[in-house]
């Protein structure tokens, strides 16, 4: 019979090499009639440890064993107070290594489950016609993308050329430069999200491309720029950062009516023949004059019902480029004229909806697999 | 900012046959936006939606004059009746001292003051209370209420102050101090910002300009003595003490946009007169008057061409000037010989918003009305696009892997520390956010992994499998702007690794394909700390890493409550866009057969099936050029340690079918080459 401590030596070897469980169970030390099972119990706990499925298990696991008052090492010290006296010193030096059976263990355990797929080794690099695949259906695209695809085909149609400017941004071209000074309480209404570095914020709009246009070419210009924008808002119907379209034409002669024409198109084509338009009166920083856009309501048909108001809904802001953009863009606004406007994509999107317009578009940015197999 | 307007108090000021609705309609077309109308037992009150730019529209008497100038140019009677105050010519029965300083300049631009006394304090009419309310504030006392009701009326604030409580009766105008405190009239103490615009008596701070005033200065019920105080404060200073103390109450909203320096001796004498009369105060000291010089409007001159130019269309140069006298512009007409031009001079209610000549064609095309314009498609040059069409490839990349069973996401660019933090990313390489919305979230995405992992999580209580990609920009500070990087990361949650890293690994092996990019995949021996190290992969081109694909480490799982197992890939977009090629080689089809015939090693368990697939590949190119090789089968020979490799291979030359010794050849450098690299042995007889 084998000494029970070289078994456990080999053990502590064999875990070193393999990372593995113990081959041979350990042996009774049968010192103390109260000691019985010990060794029976050491192996379960080795099993245990083996099996514990994540590292918080294993650290409850290891708590029991080593801190308990009633865990299996304090009955063990316990029970080496009443052994005789003669048989202490060996008995001391076999709970020892008992301990440092199980604490190498665990330990290794340890490195196991953090190197977890280690343990499953599968060749990375068999070819995919004898790989094992997981059976997978055709998937969806975003409706954000499907939304913005169809904004940007529409407006192709009328010559505009699609764009993608910074999200992160110099304040001056997010503000500055669009006729919004320093100070200028519109800069609040904004609520930007400033940057670690000092003047950079996400750009609240995607009125920065317009700058940025500008700077990169001469007129004509015809832009259509689709970009990520950030605004400290989350609610049913904003989200922090977003999509917003902004369109850009600057050429000679350019009046409000094009931009109603180009506005007209874009929301007979996305929307439907049927839906009017409205522009009302509105006050920007980087437009003079300034428009906000209504359309037709497409639940009630412009009566006037729960989703609208009094028959229309707002579509977002519009209006002729401000003099003084056009300077910080480096065209003379006494040879060219401009207009812009600068809607939410996911707002349109919203709108688009026969029932009315999305009750939260949160469920847009928030991954459920549930909303986006509607689009399958 | 919305104001509440009762339609019998716009009647004081506005007399006309035209009905609410009419009003409401034109309004909005023409001037601020009505956003609702609401009826009550006996009035309607107009919810209208004013611009920041339109300070003149605060008020009452505001838009009772705006209305009649839209509702004339439009052919409706209408007339503006001006709030007429009867004029306090009676001399003050009393001269109670009052002393009022300043400390700096420009924190005060206009005041008048005045003491009265006799004040019975108590509560309103009913006609003020029922306008206080149905505008949206709350009734208090006679004394306060005139004092809100003149401001609704007028767009000018005031307060009054109980006289008796001003010690030393003494104002003093300056700005706070560090650390200053005070209690305004709704009772709850607040540290003022430093550098706020602040009144103090001889002792104390006592009022809060232009904001709210002090509890300690206030009416009381036994109040008799009261200072009527009408100033007009510094605009900035006013918006950044209410923004910093989140107090955006109806009078700094007004401050804020700026008063009419008219306004002042108006709302003054109106609430002296309503004093008198619904409160019985008496004046009882001089006038205190601080009035800055008016200021001569200068002229705006716009051509007429320039008006016609924004219309799209002709209008007359008196249909023009007609628009403009109504709004209460000046207007002179230089009828030059071919070119006319409008000269106006802006009235002191506007002079906030009306400076250039673009501002007064806006006011001419507005009463004109944006739905009476045309609608036209632009007839300029169409600019050719000079750049490369990127967004067509994004396209067709998304379409692919969602063809493949991947479902796109979307998700937010700024994103939980503590997970970045966890998937290796430390603080310095990442983008910060100063004012973020969440505390825990507060950088810039350093990579889509994090928000695709949070995706997992959120998921997995309803899915075996979770495939799923997103493709946006990443951000990494820099000196200047942060870089933005647009990326594709893609990944598959399922119960086994191995499972989703090959179904994940092929997707994207097709997706390279059918953009024409040639690439290699080479174990990745230090990926990023996220990935397991043993299962790393780097897919390559011309040497550029295009991809890196492998399984996510399980603490990180652990640690996100992922309870599958999760394979990734990183794509970086503008790297596969530069290796992939829109046109297409077409090589020539090969009508002779090849010659097939399968070779099986006896190779170690743990060498790469790929690396011998890919070496006898090469190898048989060498001489037969139009060979082909692939993984006929594989098995596991466990007991020892080794695996069977069968190749299939094609022999195929470009000329014929490959003669006997070609084959011979071949055959000899692929099994040596697999041999001497592998310690292979080759299985059966040749």
């Amino acid at each position: 019979m084998l000494d029970t401590r070289h078994v456990i030596q080999l053990q502590l070897a064999e875990i070193g090499r393999r990372g593995a469980t113990p081959l041979l169970p350990v042996e009774d030390l049968c010192y103390n009639p109260a000691m019985d099972n010990h060794a029976e119990k050491c192996n379960q706990l080795i099993q245990n440890i083996n099996k514990a499925p994540n590292l918080k298990d294993l650290d409850q696991l290891s708590l029991e064993i080593f801190q308990s008052k009633n865990g299996f090492m304090a009955k063990l010290l316990e029970n080496l107070k009443s052994a005789p006296p003669e048989q202490k010193r060996e008995f001391g030096q076999r709970v020892n290594e008992i301990k440092t059976l199980l604490t190498t263990t665990i330990n290794q355990r340890k490195a196991n489950l953090r190197e977890n797929a280690e343990d499953e080794y599968f060749d990375v690099t068999l070819p995919s016609n004898l790989s094992p695949k997981l059976a997978l259906n055709q998937a969806a695209s975003h409706p954000l993308s499907d939304t913005i695809n169809e904004i940007e085909d529409i407006f192709t149609r009328l010559g505009f050329n699609r764009r993608r400017f910074r999200e992160t941004e110099w304040e001056d071209y997010a503000f500055t430069k669009l006729n919004m000074p320093q100070d200028h309480p519109a800069r609040d209404e904004w609520e930007t999200f400033y940057l670690g570095r000092e003047n950079q914020v996400i750009t609240p709009h995607t009125s920065n491309g317009q700058i940025r246009e500008m700077e990169n070419r001469q007129p004509p210009i015809r832009m259509i720029n689709i970009s990520r924008c950030g605004r400290r808002q989350e609610d049913l119907t904003h989200v922090p950062t977003f999509y917003q379209f902004e369109g850009l034409l600057i050429d000679t002669a350019v009046s409000i009516t094009d931009l109603k024409g180009v506005l007209e198109y874009f929301v007979h084509k996305y929307f439907g023949k049927d839906r009017q338009i409205r522009l009302r009166p509105y006050d920007f920083r980087f437009t003079e004059p300034s428009f906000e856009i209504d359309i037709s309501c497409g639940v009630c048909g412009g009566e006037g019902c729960r989703s609208c108001k009094e028959g229309w809904m707002e579509l977002g802001g519009a209006g002729m480029v401000h003099p003084n953009v056009l300077r910080q863009g480096h065209i003379d606004p006494n040879i060219y004229q401009g207009f812009a406007f600068g809607w939410g994509v996911e707002r349109v999107f919203a709108m688009r909806n026969p029932e009315g317009a999305l009750p939260d578009i949160r469920v847009l940015y928030n991954a459920d697999l549930r909303f986006l197999r509607i689009f399958q | 900012m919305n104001i509440l307007v009762p339609h019998s108090w716009l009647m004081d000021f506005l007399k006309t046959d035209v009905d609410f609705n009419e009003i409401a309609r034109l309004l909005t077309l023409h001037g601020p936006t009505v956003e609702s109308t609401k009826k009550t037992d006996s009035d309607v009150i107009y919810d209208i939606e004013v611009t920041p730019n339109r300070s003149d529209l605060f008020s009452i008497t505001g838009i009772a004059r705006e209305t009649t100038a839209i509702l004339n140019y439009h052919g409706k009677n209408a007339e503006y009746l001006p709030l007429t105050v009867a004029s306090t010519n009676q001399s003050p029965h009393d001269n109670h001292q009052l002393f009022i300083e300043t400390q700096e300049q420009n924190l005060v631009l206009n005041l008048m003051a005045i003491v009265m006394d006799k004040a019975k304090i108590g509560s309103s009419p009913e006609f003020i209370k029922d306008r206080l309310e149905k505008s949206g504030l709350r009734a208090i006392n006679n004394v306060v209420d005139i004092s809100n009701y003149v401001m609704l009326e007028t767009g000018h604030p005031l307060h009054v102050f109980d006289y008796d409580l001003i010690s030393g009766h003494t104002l003093t105008f300056r700005q706070s101090r560090q650390g200053e405190e005070i209690t305004p009239l709704d009772g709850e103490k607040r540290t003022i910002p430093e550098n706020s615009l602040v009144i103090e008596d001889a002792n104390q701070l006592i009022d809060l300009c232009g904001i709210m005033g002090g509890e300690n200065s206030g009416i009381r019920p036994e109040t008799e003595r009261i200072v009527v105080f009408v100033p007009i404060y510094n605009p900035i200073l006013i918006r950044k003490a209410f923004r910093a103390l989140n107090m955006p109450t109806p009078a700094a909203l007004r401050y804020e946009k700026g008063i009419d320096k008219q306004l002042t001796k108006i709302a003054f004498a109106r609430a002296i007169e309503l004093l008198e009369k619904h409160a019985g105060a008496q004046i009882a000291s001089d006038i205190t008057s601080w009035q800055e010089e008016e200021k001569e409007a200068s002229i705006i001159n716009v051509p007429l061409a320039q008006i016609d130019q924004a219309l799209g269309d002709k209008i007359t140069i008196h249909q023009a000037a007609n628009a403009l006298t109504l709004l209460g512009f000046s207007v002179d007409i230089e009828d030059g010989f071919s070119a006319p031009v409008i000269k106006i001079k802006v009235p002191s209610y506007r002079v906030g918003d009306v400076s250039a000549p673009e501002d007064v064609i806006e006011e001419v095309v507005r009463l004109y009305g944006y739905h009476n314009l045309k609608s036209t498609i632009p007839k300029g040059e169409i600019p050719l696009d000079d750049l490369e069409n990127i967004f067509q490839s994004e396209r067709n990349v998304k379409q692919i892997l969602v063809s493949r069973g991947l479902f796109e996401i979307y998700s937010g660019s700024i994103v939980n520390n503590s997970i970045c933090e966890l998937l290796g990313f430390s603080e310095h390489n990442m983008v910060s956010v100063q004012n973020p919305l969440k505390d825990e979230a507060r950088v810039l995405r350093p990579s889509l992994l994090p928000n695709l992992l949070q995706a997992v999580t959120a998921n997995q209580s309803r899915e075996e499998v979770i495939p799923l990609f997103e493709m946006e920009r990443i951000y990494s500070p820099t000196e200047n702007l942060p870089d933005e990087k647009q990326m594709i990361t893609a990944l598959i949650a399922s119960a086994n690794s191995a499972a989703s890293f090959y179904t994940l690994r092929i997707i994207f092996e097709e997706l390279f394909a059918s953009l024409n990019v040639d690439f290699e995949f080479v174990r990745n021996a230090s990926p990023a700390d996220y990935f397991v190290k043993g299962t790393t992969v780097t897919f390559r081109s011309n040497n550029e890493e295009i991809a890196t694909i492998g399984v996510i480490g399980a603490n990180i799982l652990d640690k996100m409550s992922i309870k599958t197992k999760v394979a990734a890939i990183i794509v970086d977009l503008d790297i596969l866009n530069k290796h992939s090629k829109v046109h297409r080689t077409i090589p020539q089809i090969v009508e002779h057969p090849p010659v097939i015939e399968d070779l099986s090693f006896f190779v170690d368990h743990e060498v790469d099936s790929g690396g011998i697939l890919t070496l006898a590949q090469q190898t048989a190119t060498k001489t037969l050029k139009l060979s082909t090789v692939k993984l006929a089968d594989i098995f596991m020979d466990d007991e020892n340690n080794r695996k069977s490799i069968s190749l299939r291979i094609n022999y195929q030359s470009e000329s014929s079918t490959p003669d006997n010794s070609a084959i011979i050849e071949t055959r000899r450098l692929i099994i040596d080459a697999i041999t001497n690299k592998y310690s292979a042995t080759l299985r059966g007889q040749l």
